[in-house]
């Protein structure tokens, strides 16, 4: 009896893992071979550090579209001569945030981590948070999940071919945008002693992220990039609670907005949800600020190897019309 | 919570498998009814009392009706013969009153919550029409998860107690279990008292055949809801959406896919929900019998929607047909019309309120009265012709049992079906008589091979379709066989064996229509 | 059972209906033909059948159906 029902334990558990052998195959074979937009990979410019030069990456900058819209590694790099990466993705959940990071890891020395603190307070499905990090512990052993559709286009011959990423993103993954649509309204960062809860299903994966950049040695800052639809002083208090309980840094642009001479009419895009390009610079700037009073960073602005940064430069130049 | 997703299957079926094992036996039953509550609230909160309203009054009328029974059983004693007959009509008047009214308390729910806001509004619009300033107020209510369907099985119980069929219960845990077991509350099968009950409340081990063969049918249901079903309902919702734009090829195409999307996936949810119960050891009844090897409409309906079917027969059609008014009505016109169509009018008259009610219940509008209507017409012709059919049959001297003539005649019954679900489908009947007329005057087939990728399916999209029917079709005519495809996988060896259930279950995950680029494909049965 | 195999060869004459042992199986007796026979019968034999007695075990075959309506008959 006890012996039967072992057996079928084995069996079933032993089942289980060739099953899931092959569910990681299929994932090998159908993962995106490239970062390009035709290699299938979803969100190319929040994956574009993969074709970055080893190494050459310093800061990653990690969140939701608020993050791709209001910084601009660019301005960084001209102002602070600091290597920053935009890896953010619109909604993008903290285990998505924690998959990123790890994978940015991999393949740069990263120093810093800009945080972007708008996506604490979206909550976010139980089993795809747990699938994302598995995926993000595992190597994205179950990318099938979200690549399997590519079963459509995929080359026989590149079934078993190992990626190869050549994709270039000049932005460094910001969005740019020049249009201007005003935000009118009255003020929204009221002050009061409320706090928003910041929901379990976002707790869990960002003390992941915080005890990762611990091991790792890397610094991790927290930053809210000025947003009016999104934000308030009842997430800014539970953000502000976070941060010193865990002994981090927390920039708020919503407050004192003034005093880096931001301005609601002129630097957002859709009428103050995200930033265009201008409110993207002036916060980088007030950024960057920060991270050289505090941080020792290299400014490889003079370093012949960053040669493509410069001209990468001239081309967000054009584009923003500076 | 819908059923072919994660947090159903992972999570909410394991945690429910995983109490009800190491529950003690005789309170494994608590946690599947704890299980159903909880699924029920999830979806519908505080809806809940609807079902609890309905669980309790045919709780209470159950046990009204065998009191009285017992009353007059005691009573009976020591009567004289004239006394027992009155106290026997006396008896008969409370039973009849107390079903009355219960079944008027539970159908009463159903009518306001589902059709109050239709009734409202045709009666506004007759009042429109005919110039008088009344308007009633139209309240849309939320629908409670499957009330369509606990009504039915609630009052099947409550007429079964009433006609004698078994006891009524006095356990209100079993009944509230019998109608809120969480596999079949959203879209059936509807189960009957006296097959389903006991199996719930009695529990039972864990049984590793009954779980394995649960997990490969829910693989099966799965595989035919995400690979075909919610693939076919991109192209389907794109040309019933535009229809105005398409050709008639393509309208009947979609008509025809629609046929496939709905059968996969009704018959799917099915699999998943049997599969979910047999976890469990309880056996659900079976909604389908392969419909499309079906020779006439009257042979799909007992084969599609099975119990749905078989509730109509036996608590509308047969009371109907066998009450003292239809049979005297057939009595009446077998005297002045002929023995023939005196033996039909009964059944006739009756199948009519059937069908009427069979439209009614899938919505609340006038296109599945039609609907109903549709399927009643096919089947009340073939019933009146059929002797006429015969006769020709027999002049002629053709074999009338024969394949190829067996093959036309499935075919017939599949056009016919496919009418009727172009009509489901359509957002009226003035939309589906539109959609029959562009059929019929402007095919367009020319231009038919590029359209048809045109309409949200590429290519790829068709190929894995094709491929998912193919298996359908394979697996339906080994089980038109007589083979059980379960019990012959097992018997192979190992490494085929696990093939084949490996093969299904990465054919879900590369080849389902899910994620990136899909919405996410509600039940189209759980509607109602 | 004469009077029986009588009611049941107006419903169709050409089923030999003394030999057939699955008069439901074999869908000798669909639903339709349930309800006519039911109406025969009720006529000729001055009984009433109810939907309960409606059960395939009532109906299977011939002998069947006349023990039923003799069960109903004493009643």
């Amino acid at each position: 009896m006890i012996k039967r029902a072992v057996g079928r334990l084995v069996k079933a558990v032993s089942f289980c893992c060739v099953t899931a052998m092959l569910i990681c195959l299929c994932s090998y074979m159908l993962a995106p071979k490239d970062n390009t937009p035709e290699g299938g990979i979803i969100n190319p410019s929040a994956n574009g550090f993969f074709s970055e030069p080893k190494n050459s990456v310093e800061i990653a900058v990690i969140g939701n579209s608020d993050a791709y819209s209001g910084f601009s590694p660019m301005e960084l790099w001209k102002t602070f001569g600091y290597t920053s990466y935009v890896s953010a993705e619109g909604h993008q959940s903290l285990a998505q945030s924690y998959a990123q990071l790890k994978k940015m890891t991999e393949c740069h020395d990263i120093k810093l981590v800009i945080l972007e603190t708008d996506e604490f307070f979206v909550k976010s499905g139980l089993t795809e948070g747990a699938m994302r990090l598995a995926n993000a512990y595992a190597g994205s052993v179950f990318s099938v999940f979200w690549y399997h559709d590519r079963w459509k286009n995929v080359k026989l011959h590149e079934l078993l071919k190992k990626p190869n990423y050549t994709a270039h993103c000049a932005t460094k993954g910001q969005l740019l945008s020049n249009e201007i649509n005003g935000y009118t309204g009255g003020e929204y960062m009221v002050k009061t002693d409320k706090r928003e809860k910041i929901p379990l299903s976002t707790l869990v994966p960002l003390e992941m992220i915080v005890s990762h950049c611990r091991e790792n040695g890397i610094k991790l800052v927290l930053v809210e990039i000025p947003s009016q639809t999104s934000w308030n002083y009842e997430r800014h208090n539970a953000v502000n609670d976070f941060a010193e309980k865990n002994g981090l840094p927390f920039l708020d642009l919503n407050i004192d907005r003034e005093s880096f001479g931001f301005d609601w009419k002129t630097d957002t895009r859709d009428n103050g949800n995200h930033l265009n390009s201008l409110g993207a610079r002036k916060c980088t700037r007030y950024i960057g600020d920060y991270l050289m009073k505090n941080y020792k960073l290299t400014d490889y602005r003079r370093d012949p190897a960053y040669e493509q940064w410069n001209r990468d430069y001239e081309e967000y130049k054009k584009a923003v019309k500076i | 919570m819908g059923y072919a997703s994660y947090k159903y299957l992972l999570i909410f079926l394991g945690s429910v498998l995983l109490f009800y094992t190491v529950m003690p036996r005789k309170f494994k039953w608590t946690v599947l009814l704890a299980a159903s509550y909880g699924f029920y609230w999830i979806s519908s909160g505080k809806l809940a009392v609807f079902l609890i309203a309905a669980t309790a009054a045919v709780y209470l009328g159950g046990i009204l009706l065998d009191k009285i029974g017992q009353t007059a059983a005691l009573g009976k004693k020591g009567l004289e013969k004239e006394e027992k007959k009155r106290l026997k009509s006396l008896i008969s008047y409370q039973k009849k009153a107390v079903v009355a009214l219960t079944l008027c308390f539970i159908f009463g729910m159903l009518l306001v919550i589902k059709y109050s806001g239709f009734f409202a509004n045709l009666f506004n619009r007759a009042a429109a029409f005919s110039g008088v300033d009344i308007s009633l107020p139209v309240f849309n209510f939320v629908m409670p998860l499957g009330i369509s369907y606990y009504t039915l099985q609630a009052a099947g119980y409550l007429i079964d107690v009433y006609r004698g069929k078994y006891r009524a219960s006095y356990n209100f845990g079993k009944v509230a279990l019998f109608l809120s077991f969480f596999p079949q509350i959203v879209q059936g099968p509807i189960g009957r008292f006296d097959r389903l009950a006991d199996p719930l409340y009695e529990g039972h081990r864990f049984s590793y055949e009954n779980v394995t063969a649960g997990l490969q049918l829910i693989c099966w249901g799965l595989f035919k809801k995400m690979v075909i079903a919610d693939r076919l309902n991109i192209f389907v919702a794109d040309v019933f959406g535009n229809y105005t734009e398409r050709s008639g090829s393509l309208i009947l195409a979609a008509g025809v896919l629609y046929t496939l999307q709905i059968y996969a996936e009704f018959s799917a949810c099915m699999d998943i929900v049997t599969g979910s119960a047999q976890l469990f050891s309880v056996p659900l009844d079976k909604n389908f019998e392969r419909p499309f090897f079906s020779k006439s409409v009257s042979e799909f309906w007992r084969r599609w929607h099975i119990t749905l079917g078989a509730w109509l027969k036996d608590y509308v059609f047969y009371p109907l047909s066998f009450s003292p008014a239809f049979m005297g009505l057939g009595r009446f016109t077998k005297k002045h019309f002929g023995e023939y169509a005196g033996s039909m009018v009964p059944a006739t008259l009756a199948l009519f309120f059937t069908w009427a009610l069979i439209g009614f219940w899938h919505g609340a509008g006038l296109r599945f009265i039609v609907y109903g209507m549709y399927y009643y017409a096919f089947m009340v012709a073939g019933m009146w012709l059929e002797p006429l059919i015969a006769r020709a049959f027999s002049v002629s001297r053709i074999k009338r049992d024969c394949l190829p003539l067996n093959i036309i005649r499935m075919f017939r019954t599949a056009a016919i079906v496919v009418g009727g679900m172009m009509l489901f489908r359509a957002g009226s009947v003035t939309e589906w008589t539109e959609m029959i007329r562009r059929v019929f005057t402007d095919f367009g087939s020319s231009e038919f091979m590029q359209a048809v990728v045109g309409c949200g399916m590429d290519i790829h999209d068709f190929y894995i379709v094709g491929i998912g029917a193919a298996a359908m079709l394979a697996v339906s005519i080994l089980q038109e066989k007589g083979i059980n495809i379960r019990e012959s996988v097992a018997r192979q060896y190992l490494p085929v064996r696990w093939a084949a259930y490996a093969g299904l279950i990465l054919a879900i995950v590369v080849f389902g229509a899910y994620g990136t680029g899909y919405d996410a494909v509600d039940f189209i049965y759980a509607q109602f | 059972m004469e009077r029986i195999i009588k009611v049941l060869n107006e419903i169709n004459p050409t089923v030999n209906w003394e030999k057939e042992t699955d008069l439901i199986g074999n869908r000798i007796l669909d639903s339709l033909r349930i309800v006519q026979l039911v109406g025969a019968l009720n006529d000729e034999f001055d009984i009433e059948i109810t939907p309960m007695d409606v059960v395939p075990e009532n109906f299977r075959t011939a002998e069947d159906i006349a023990r039923l309506v003799s069960r109903l008959e004493d009643e």
